[in-house]
């Protein structure tokens, strides 16, 4: 048995690999070879890109892949969000958001109100916010418009958020 | 439910005059769709949602869903 060790956890498509050992059914290959990371379980229905070179040297034909360090991320669980782009609003007080990696794309959740917005980085989701929140908002708060409880409920959630510019 | 596509495809759903719940699903450059959180935004759970995006659940069912989560009263 061969053991491979990665010092640094591969980074790909912003997912990273846990640290921890799982076992790569290699076949009966006894030459280089590079590991299916589909043949990789590292967590629930996780599937790496990351190409490991194991030099194989012994049998029986099977290796374990110790990942001895996961990257810590710089993304933070939790952010304040204070950036509204629509010139029409404003933000009254930061909008407390839940940053989470669902497939390799970031997710943004308001939890009080279970709005969310996605994208491919943090700026494409802030960015994504930014306008979801302020069409709710107008949309929300629309003269003619009659609301049932639960978006009601929500309609006063994010007026203590956000609120119309002042005309001049 | 009733939908509208202005860059971002918007769905709610109107119920004796009042929207009682909507969603939308973001046309940005990002492909993927967070389905659960538009689950959760149609409060549904997860065979229920599935059910509505294979035409099981009927609108009635889905009336009845919101009913029985209180999202919206009971018809008098």
């Amino acid at each position: 048995m061969a053991t491979a060790t990665a010092e640094i956890a591969p980074v790909v498509s912003a997912e990273r690999l846990r640290s921890g050992t799982t076992l790569a059914d290699v076949d009966n290959k006894r030459e280089p070879f590079v590991v299916d990371p589909s043949d990789i379980s590292v967590g629930k229905d996780e599937r790496r890109e990351a190409k490991i070179l194991v030099k194989f040297t012994q049998s029986p034909p099977s290796v374990t892949v110790t990942t001895v360090a996961e990257i810590p991320s710089a993304r933070p669980d939790t952010i304040l969000f204070g950036a509204l782009t629509n010139p029409e609003l404003r933000l009254r007080r930061p909008i407390p958001l839940m940053v989470s990696e669902e497939a390799g794309h970031v997710v943004l959740t308001w939890a009080e109100t279970d709005e969310f917005s996605c994208g491919s980085s943090m700026g494409e989701a802030l960015d994504d916010f930014s306008k979801a929140v302020s069409e709710l908002f107008v949309e929300l708060n629309g003269a003619d418009v009659k609301l049932g409880e639960d978006l009601e409920r929500v309609r006063h959630i994010m007026n203590e958020y956000i609120e119309r510019r002042k005309q001049r | 439910m009733e939908t509208r596509d202005s860059g971002e495809l918007h769905a709610w759903l109107v119920h004796e005059g009042k929207v009682v719940v909507r969603t939308r699903r973001s046309h940005g450059k990002a492909k993927y769709v967070p389905v659960d959180k538009i689950r959760c935004q149609l409060k549904v759970n997860e065979a229920q949602f599935f059910g509505l995006i294979a035409c099981h659940v009927s609108k009635q069912d889905y009336l009845q869903i919101l009913i029985d989560k209180g999202v919206i009263s009971k018809p008098n």
